[in-house]
C-alpha cells in the first residue's frame, strides 16, 4: 500500500465555487431523464387528462412524480455504484436470456417511442406551417450528428439548452388564466371514477411519465457521465428536480387544457389538437407556445430514446458506450443510435406504415417490461453483492414498495 | 505454472447438473468459487447456494464466486485496452485433479450459444477465439476487481503504466481510485501522467485529492474524446 498519490495541477487547482458548483456538474441524468418523459406522448396524455377531466385527476400527476423520483434515483445510484447500465446489471445479476429478453422488448418499444418523438415532431411543424417530411428529415440528421460529432459534455449542455423550450408550456397554462384553487385541489385530493376513460387516463398518465427507456437511460447515462457515489446526494437534487420540472410541465400542460378546453367542452386526441383547439381559446400566442413545445419536447425525446436504446445494446454485449469515445472505437454504440433513429423517421415518413398500430403497440410493450423492470430495480436495490455499503435503507425501500404497488395498482385499473 | 489439458469445460455446462466438476452425484451446483493467487486460478470450492445469496459461504480475500463475480460480468481487455462482458469461463482439469480457470471467452459467440435452449444445441462448442486468460483481464465486478487487487499475482500488478492509464480511464472513478491506492507509488503516478488532465481530475475526486468541486460547465465544453489516453501523454 502506498500513501495517496498527487495527480494533475488541474485537480489541484484551488477551491473555487460552492456546492452549488458541484451540483451544477452533476446535474444532467435527471434532468434529461425526467424532462425527456414530457415527449410528444406524455404532452398528448395530459392534454386528454385536462381536456377530458379538468383538473380532477392532477393528483395522479403528482403521484406519477413522485414515482418518478423513487426509481430514477434508484436507477441513478445502480449506475453510479456498479459502473453498469440496467440491462448490463441485469445480465450480471439474472443472466443472459433474461437481459436478452429485456434488451428485444426495449428495442422494439423504443423504435416504435422514437416514431412518436418524429410524429410529434411533424405534428408541431405542420402546426407551425412547415413541411412534415422536411421537419423530420432535418430533426434526424440534426440528432444523430449531434450525438455522433459532440462530446458528452455538448451533447449534455445542448440538450439541457433544449429543455428551456418546456417554458412555453407553462406560458401557454399561464396565458389560460387557470383557477389554482381548483388546481391546487385536483393536485392534492385524490378523487376519481372507474370509468374505463378515467381508468384508461389514470394507467396512461403513470405508464406516460414512468418509461422503461428513461429508466434504462438514467442508469446507462450516469455511467457514462463517470459519477461517484460522493455524487449520490447531488445526483438525488438532480433527479429530483428533473422530475419535479417534468411534473411542473404536466402540471400547466393540464391546466391549459382543463380551463379552456375542458370548459370549452372540446375533446382532443392528440397535443396537436389541443395546440389548435387552445389557439381560439386562449389566444394564437397560447397555440404557438404549445406548438412549440411540442416541437421541443419531441426533438428532446428524438435525442434520449435511441441513445437509451444504445446504451442498452452495448450494455448487454459488454460493447463500449460512450458518448466520448470515437466512432471507431465505439462502432456498435453509434450505429445502434444511427439505427433507432433512421427506423423511427422511416416510420413517420414512408406512406402506408400504420403509425398508429405500432405507437399503440410500443405502448403495450412498455407497460408490458414497466412492472417486472421495476420489481428488478427493487430487488438490486438491496442487494450487497452489487452496492455494498450503498444499498438503500429500509424506509427508502418501504417507499420503493409503496410506489410499486402504486404504478401495479395503476396497471391493474386497465383490467378492471 | 500448471498447464491445463484440454479438453476443457464451459462453466455454464456445470451449473445446475446433478453431479459436481469431479462426476459424483451430488445438489446442483449453483457457482464455483476459484482462488486467482493460483495460477491458473484453481477451483476451490462448489457452492450449492447461489453466489448471489445474501449470505454466501465465505470468502478468502483472493477468491470469486465464479458465476457472481466473473460470468456475465464486465472486465477490461488489456490487450485491446477496453471493457468488454465475459460471455463463458472455460475450466479444464489439471494433471494434479484440480479444476482450473483456463480463461474467459468474450465476444458474441459464447453469448449466443447461451442463448439457445440446452436441448436445441447441437454439440458443445470448443472456446472461440477471443479466449482471454485471467492474467489479460481485470474483473470490473465489485469483488472480482477487490479479488484482482488483493492477489499479487493478478494483471493489475503487472501492468505498464500506458496500460495502467488505460485501466485507470476504463473503470469507474472510485474502483481506479482503489487500483491507484493499491499500487506503489511511482507506478501510480507514471500511470496518472499519461493520463487526459479531465480523467486525472475526476480520478482526483475519486482518492479525495481535490477540492470538493467538480470543474466549472464552462470548462468542461471542449470537445475532446476521452476514451482512450494519448499515447504521448496529455492532449492539451
Amino acid at each position: 500500500m502506498t500513501t495517496p498519490v498527487s495527480v494533475s495541477r488541474e485537480s489541484a487547482r484551488p477551491r473555487r465555487g460552492s456546492r452549488w458548483v458541484v451540483l451544477l456538474a452533476v446535474l444532467g441524468p435527471g434532468m434529461l431523464a425526467g424532462l425527456s418523459d414530457d415527449d410528444p406522448a406524455g404532452i398528448t396524455t395530459y392534454s386528454v387528462l385536462g381536456a377530458t377531466h379538468g383538473y380532477q385527476l392532477l393528483w395522479v400527476l403528482l403521484a406519477a412524480t413522485v414515482a418518478l423520483v423513487v426509481f430514477h434515483a434508484l436507477g441513478s445510484r445502480l449506475g453510479v455504484v456498479t459502473g453498469q447500465g440496467l440491462v448490463g446489471l441485469v445480465r450480471h445479476r439474472y443472466g443472459v436470456r433474461v437481459s436478452f429478453a429485456v434488451l428485444c422488448t426495449l428495442v422494439v418499444a423504443n423504435v416504435g417511442t422514437a416514431a412518436a418523438e418524429y410524429a410529434g415532431v411533424a405534428a408541431g411543424a405542420e402546426l407551425l406551417g412547415l413541411g412534415r417530411s422536411g421537419a423530420v428529415l432535418v430533426s434526424a440528421v440534426g440528432v444523430t450528428a449531434l450525438v455522433l460529432l459532440g462530446s458528452f459534455h455538448r451533447v449534455e449542455h445542448l440538450l439541457l439548452a433544449l429543455t428551456a423550450v418546456f417554458l412555453a408550456y407553462v406560458g401557454a397554462g399561464l396565458l389560460a388564466h387557470p383557477d389554482w384553487g381548483a388546481a391546487v385541489r385536483g393536485l392534492l385530493v385524490p378523487t376519481m371514477g372507474f370509468s374505463h376513460a378515467e381508468t384508461v387516463i389514470v394507467a396512461a398518465t403513470v405508464g406516460t411519465t414512468l418509461a422503461p427507456w428513461g429508466l434504462s437511460f438514467i442508469q446507462s447515462y450516469a455511467v457514462d457521465k463517470k459519477l461517484t457515489s460522493r455524487d449520490l446526494r447531488y445526483e438525488f437534487v438532480d433527479v429530483a428536480v428533473g422530475a419535479t420540472l417534468t411534473g411542473v410541465i404536466g402540471f400547466f400542460v393540464v391546466v391549459a387544457s382543463a380551463e379552456t378546453l375542458h370548459a370549452s367542452g372540446v375533446h382532443v386526441r392528440t397535443a396537436a389538437d389541443a395546440a389548435r383547439a387552445l389557439a381560439p381559446v386562449a389566444g394564437h400566442l397560447a397555440g404557438l407556445l404549445f406548438a412549440l413545445g411540442l416541437i421541443g419536447a419531441a426533438l428532446l425525446a428524438a435525442a434520449v430514446v435511441p441513445l437509451s436504446t444504445a446504451y442498452s445494446i452495448c450494455d448487454l454485449t459488454g460493447s463500449v458506450a460512450a458518448l466520448d469515445s470515437s466512432f471507431a472505437d465505439a462502432k456498435l454504440f453509434y450505429l445502434a443510435d444511427i439505427g433507432v433513429t433512421a427506423a423511427a423517421a422511416a416510420l413517420v415518413l414512408v406512406p402506408g406504415v400504420p403509425l398508429i398500430d405500432i405507437l399503440v403497440l410500443t405502448q403495450t410493450l412498455n407497460a408490458v417490461l414497466l412492472l417486472p423492470m421495476l420489481v428488478v430495480l427493487l430487488r438490486m436495490s438491496r442487494d450487497r453483492h452489487l452496492l455494498g455499503e450503498h444499498v438503500v435503507g429500509r424506509a427508502t425501500y418501504a417507499l420503493q414498495v409503496v410506489t410499486l404497488l402504486g404504478v401495479a395498482g395503476s396497471v391493474a385499473l386497465l383490467l378492471v | 505454472m500448471t498447464t491445463p489439458p484440454a479438453p476443457p469445460t464451459r462453466l455454464t455446462a456445470l451449473l445446475g447438473a446433478g453431479e459436481g466438476p469431479d462426476g459424483s452425484a451430488r445438489a446442483e451446483t449453483a457457482d464455483l468459487v476459484a482462488d486467482l493467487v493460483e495460477d491458473p486460478p484453481a477451483v476451490t470450492r462448489v457452492l450449492h447456494e447461489d453466489g448471489w445469496d445474501p449470505a454466501p459461504a465465505q470468502l478468502a480475500a483472493t477468491e470469486v464466486c465464479l458465476v457472481r463475480d466473473v460470468l456475465d460480468a464486465p472486465v477490461y481487455d488489456v490487450g485491446a485496452g477496453r471493457t468488454v462482458r465475459v460471455g463463458e469461463v472455460w475450466l479444464a482439469r489439471a494433471p494434479d485433479g484440480t479444476l482450473r480457470v483456463v480463461g474467459v471467452e468474450i465476444g458474441p459467440g459464447s453469448t449466443w450459444h447461451r442463448l439457445v435452449p440446452r436441448r436445441h444445441r447441437r454439440r458443445t462448442p470448443a472456446p472461440g477465439a477471443r479466449l482471454l486468460s485471467l492474467h489479460e483481464v481485470h474483473l470490473s465486478s465489485r469483488h472480482g476487481h477487490a479479488a484482482q487487487l488483493a492477489a499479487a499475482g493478478s494483471v493489475v500488478h503487472r501492468l505498464d503504466e500506458h496500460q495502467l492509464a488505460g485501466l485507470l480511464t476504463s473503470l469507474p472513478v472510485e474502483m481506479a481510485a482503489e487500483v491507484v491506492r493499491g499500487l506503489p507509488r511511482e507506478r501510480a503516478e507514471a500511470a496518472i501522467r499519461h493520463l487526459h488532465p479531465r480523467v486525472s481530475a475526476r480520478l482526483a475526486r475519486g482518492l479525495g485529492t481535490a477540492p470538493d468541486e467538480g470543474p466549472r460547465r464552462s470548462r468542461r465544453t471542449a470537445g475532446w474524446r476521452l476514451d482512450r489516453p494519448h499515447p504521448h501523454g496529455h492532449r492539451s
